[in-house]
């Protein structure tokens, strides 16, 4: 009697025996270095894995669910190794025959492949998360199973008295979250190749248009699936060959990212800093006609006219950047854009509060407003 | 000894394997499963550790193209079918084949 391990075979789920489990790893394992320097490395692995499936299939039955030792044993052989095509064409061994070699004549020697420089980076996985995707996008990039990695961030919460869960807080906000196919290869450290993207649309086509068909579809929604799916289809080769002249400015870089996340509390601030410090200034200039002991040599609407335009000229800059930021933001991680709204809101109320305690000026506006109003009215001329 | 064992012709089948893959997929649009089928018992005899690379090698190339096709009872399958790029490579190689098999009846013998 053996144990079993479930797997997924590009997609589909085998119940296999443990020898046999290893013994497909092994071989998946192996064809993986052999593709490493292969752009098509993904799509060759998931072809092989699915006639790996449809051997294996063969000794299935109602009556028989789990793929003995023996059968995949048998799969495997009839495989053959994987050999790199830039190698030119392995000589072919017949099926079943023994995997030892005379002389190395049968497999081609393994080279000294080094792998693609896949890029890594640190996202948050929001697929396999179950808040915000953290410990699922640091256990990617540290390659840790997401478990680990949860454990670790509950032991620290618990050592801090609850401080680490700030520290949670930030990184939701400063890391991005994987959204395209790309980031999502990035996120695990694995190549991605536009062929990527033209193999997934195809082969989402095949599959929801068998499911379309088989369901109680109407000719309309599958028109209007077709158009869909062409224009993903558009949208995915477009990726893959480069934006068309004329397209839309390229989304934010990681880099770009991350530097969003820290700045935008700090532009959140400054606007609401501005604001309030404006408020202060005019009901300084209202009530003594300086500000801070600085006399403007202007009549007092004149003071509050340039008083407009100062503010304007400074906070021009600020708004502009966190406009652009909000823009780009809203569409990939709406959390940041109401971060930002909620921050400025915060910070708005915390200097008004400040301003409130420690400038009479502003107290004595806020009381006599129709007072400070006759006041500007009298210094025009 | 079983025709695709002899590995002293095994320089001559790797060079060619490639050629008669191209001609099998120019027939009709084949997948992968029956081109194995279609080379097995012959000197060609391969295995897919070999074709999957080949194959992609070939798409890469822009010789081949390929389509996902829903079969009947699992998941759905690549066709894969000449480009025409791939047709005219392939007409070179016909027309090779031919002059080399002139060349070697004149020669010698």
């Amino acid at each position: 009697m053996q144990r079993v391990v479930n797997v997924s075979l590009n997609g589909n789920a085998y119940v296999l025996e443990e020898e046999g489990h290893a013994a497909v790893r092994r071989y998946l394992d192996e064809a993986a270095r052999q593709l490493a320097a292969d752009p098509d490395r993904a799509e060759i692995l998931a072809d092989l894995e699915q006639a790996i499936a449809d051997k294996c299939a063969r000794h299935l039955s109602p009556g028989k669910n789990v793929v003995t030792a023996a059968e995949m044993e048998q799969a495997l052989e009839e495989m053959g190794p994987v050999g790199s095509a830039q190698q030119g064409t392995s000589a072919a061994t017949a099926p079943g025959g023994a995997r030892t070699a005379d002389g190395g004549a049968t497999a081609p020697t393994p080279p000294e492949a080094t792998p693609h420089e896949a890029p890594r980076r640190l996202y948050r996985i929001l697929e396999t998360g179950m808040l915000g995707g953290i410990c699922s996008g640091i256990g990617a990039y540290v390659r840790l199973d997401a478990n680990v990695v949860r454990a670790i961030f509950v032991v620290l919460v618990v050592l801090t008295y609850g401080a680490w869960i700030l520290v949670y807080l930030v990184l939701l906000f400063v890391i991005p979250p994987a959204g395209t196919a790309e980031e999502r290869a990035a996120a695990h450290g694995l190549p991605f190749s536009a062929q990527d993207l033209v193999d997934q649309a195809k082969r989402q086509y095949a599959r929801l248009g068998r499911e379309l068909r088989g369901a109680r579809a109407g000719a309309r929604r599958r028109r209007e699936w077709r158009r869909q799916w062409r224009r993903e289809w558009r949208a995915a080769w477009r990726a893959g060959r480069g934006a068309p002249p004329g397209a839309v400015a390229p989304a934010a870089t990681y880099g770009e990212q991350i530097a969003a996340g820290f700045v935008v509390p700090v532009l959140a601030m400054l606007s609401a800093g501005l604001t309030v410090a404006w408020f202060v200034a005019a009901a300084m200039l209202v009530r003594t006609g300086a500000i801070l002991g600085w006399t403007p040599g202007l009549p007092l609407w004149g003071a509050l006219l340039a008083l407009v335009l100062v503010v304007g000229i400074l906070g021009g800059p600020i708004h502009h950047a966190r406009h652009a930021l909000q823009r780009d933001a809203w569409i990939r991680a709406p959390l940041l854009a109401a971060w930002d709204g909620l921050l400025w809101v915060a910070f708005l109320v915390l200097f008004a509060w400040i301003a409130w305690r420690f400038s009479p000026e502003v107290r004595e506006l806020v009381h006599d407003l129709p007072g400070a109003v006759l006041r500007v009215r009298a210094s025009l001329p | 000894m079983s025709p695709q064992d002899d590995d002293r012709f095994g320089a001559i089948r790797k060079g060619l394997l490639e050629f008669l893959v191209l001609r099998i997929v120019a027939g009709k649009s084949v997948y992968a499963a029956e081109i194995l089928a279609r080379l097995s018992g012959t000197e060609f005899a391969t295995q897919e550790g070999t074709l999957y690379p080949l194959l992609s090698k070939l798409r890469r190339a822009g010789f081949l193209d390929y389509e996902w096709i829903e079969s009947g009872a699992g998941p759905p399958r690549k066709y894969y079918r000449l480009t025409g790029k791939g047709k005219s490579w392939l007409s070179e190689l016909n027309g090779y084949w031919k002059s080399l098999h002139a060349t070697v009846e004149r020669i010698g013998g």
